[in-house]
């Protein structure tokens, strides 16, 4: 694996609101393959690094290439397309749709596909996520339900890189648990996961490989349980709800 | 079920095919201009159907309206064809203003359509030689000779047209990525939508929708001047009459223009002095007490009475 070109490569990124500093000169390299976990304590920057690398956001100085590509020009939809995907932490479903017809929209332009051929890919998606309510509005839906919609429309487009912001806050420990199994079957179907997560156990279940951020530079890099003892990583979290 | 719609909307397109066969002269005029808002109320939806509030119609409409009578007048051009170069000319403009006001949102994009329609306005009145300024210019003869059961099939073809394509932008992915548009532009990008190519495509469309409505009228009269081409009748009525059959969707709008459209006229004879304000008050009525419109509220009470009937089947 380690001979394997990254994936994902970001380059002395930063990112600045005003005055504020979101993401400070962060480089890191993610491999094909892999779970790479961040974790950090709120304000860390760890949604900016997402919302960057996705497309949301332009870095203020920096680049990001992605399977060996400079894909810091390109706008979120150009990067969804190539393989580059990710959940809301706060989720966005459209609203006037059904389960189904959110998940289909990713696979609709973000894979391209067909109306038909999106319909069924939708449904193989949403069957792997273990969502079963395909037709129901977005109001009658439970937040179990809207998390695994978010990761199904995420998987939908068909991607190389998954981002999952957050998709286990708020879910119980056999939600939690069912969730992690989840997402080691897409790890497991080849896709390379960043999870980003407040809940240790779900970082240590999952990830090969951990970064820590704190105020957008990464204090800590290296295995759950390397990073996990660094007095900087202990500091970081005192007083943090967790 | 399905089969019976079908059989209804062929029925319904029938009907309004053969109504110059068996309608008077004044009603075949009424529905003429029923069908030209029909046309402009679809394209605004559909432009609305985006997120995006646009309040160009009257300004396409007018640039269609000249581009149709001036080829017609200073290169012969066959009106039929003028119609569709007036489509065409308004469809181009708004490509290139797209460019760049489409990045614009709410109601930003709102005033600067607006706006647009207004300098289209003055520069119409303005060039004198060209467009005949203020008085506009005449054809020696209106389109079809003024035959209107030919000026009838025109603009019924037109509305037709518009609701052909209005049906493609809700059956197709179109529906998909303006409906994502509309809702949340970050779930939209992050989804793959290009979100400018699809706000683009849906402007041109639906200005070049405008532009052969536009065309079209100044044809059937034969005449074009500012305040006839650029009249804000061609903005508000058609937003009325979308308002009160229901927005995003195809029926609505229909519903609207031809229940505003022959309301209009009825009240017209109705109360020869007043009819306006009554009008005006039966809109605003609408709009408060019916917030999806007579679509909306159609549907709704279709569901109730289904609930009622069958029992709490509706409740899981």
């Amino acid at each position: 694996m380690r001979n394997e070109p990254p994936i994902l490569t970001v380059e002395k990124l930063i990112k600045r609101f005003g005055g504020l500093v979101a993401v400070d000169n962060l480089s890191f390299t993610v491999q094909q393959g892999e779970v790479l976990g961040v974790i950090g304590p709120n304000g860390a920057g760890k949604t900016t690094l997402t919302n960057v690398v996705s497309g949301l956001y332009r870095p203020s100085e920096g680049r990001i290439f992605f399977q060996g590509e400079d894909v810091t020009e390109l706008d979120a939809h150009q990067r969804c397309r190539l393989g580059i995907s990710r959940t809301f932490q706060l989720m966005r479903p459209i609203r006037e749709f059904t389960i189904l017809e959110n998940v289909m929209v990713s696979a609709l332009f973000g894979k391209g596909l067909d109306l038909k051929s999106a319909q069924n890919r939708a449904r193989e998606v949403c069957e792997f996520v273990g969502l079963k309510r395909l037709k129901i509005p977005i109001e009658s839906a439970t937040v179990l339900e809207l998390k695994k919609m978010e990761i199904a429309r995420a998987l939908a487009s068909g991607p190389q890189l998954v981002f999952l912001d957050e998709v286990m806050a708020g879910l119980n420990v056999d939600e939690t648990n069912e969730m992690i199994e989840t997402v080691k079957k897409i790890n497991a179907s080849g896709v390379t996961v960043i999870v980003i997560e407040h809940v240790m156990n779900v970082i240590k279940e999952l990830t090969h490989r951990v970064i820590v951020l704190d105020r957008g530079r990464i204090i800590a890099e290296g295995s759950y349980e390397e990073v996990s003892h660094q007095p900087e990583v202990i500091s970081a979290y005192l007083g943090e709800e967790e | 079920m399905k089969k019976l719609g079908m059989l209804i909307i062929l029925a319904v397109v029938a009907l309004g095919f053969l109504f110059p066969l068996y309608a008077g002269p004044y009603p075949l005029h009424v529905m003429t201009t029923v069908l030209t808002y029909m046309a402009l109320g679809l394209s605004w939806d559909m432009m609305l159907r985006t997120g995006q509030l646009s309040f160009g119609t009257a300004g396409f409409f007018g640039l269609g309206s000249y581009a149709a009578l001036l080829t017609t007048l200073y290169l012969g051009l066959n009106p039929l064809a003028s119609i569709f170069v007036g489509g065409v000319f308004a469809a181009i403009v708004a490509f290139a203003l797209g460019y760049a006001i489409l990045r614009l949102r709410e109601i930003y994009f709102a005033i600067t359509t607006l706006a647009l329609a207004g300098v289209f306005t003055v520069v119409a009145r303005n060039l004198h030689d060209f467009t005949g300024g203020p008085e506009g210019k005449i054809l020696p003869s209106a389109i079809f000779n003024g035959d209107p059961t030919k000026v009838y099939w025109l603009t019924f073809s037109i509305a037709l047209g518009s609701i052909l394509i209005s049906e493609l932008f809700q059956r197709t992915r179109i529906r998909f990525a303006i409906t994502a548009i509309r809702n949340d532009e970050i779930t939209a990008k992050s989804s793959g939508i290009d979100i400018f190519k699809y706000l683009l495509f849906v402007f041109v469309i639906t200005s070049a929708i405008q532009g052969v409505v536009g065309g079209a009228y100044a044809q059937q009269y034969g005449f074009v001047s500012p305040e006839s081409a650029f009249s804000t009748n061609f903005l508000l009525l058609p937003i009325a009459m979308c308002l009160a059959g229901g927005i995003y969707s195809t029926l609505g709008p229909v519903i609207g223009s031809v229940i505003l459209g022959v309301l209009s006229e009825y009240l017209k004879l109705r109360f020869p002095y007043g009819h306006l304000i009554i009008y005006g008050v039966i809109i605003v009525a609408i709009v408060l007490f019916m917030p999806h419109g007579i679509l909306g509220m159609l549907k709704k009470i279709a569901q109730k009475t289904r609930t009622e009937v069958g029992g709490n089947e509706n409740e899981k």
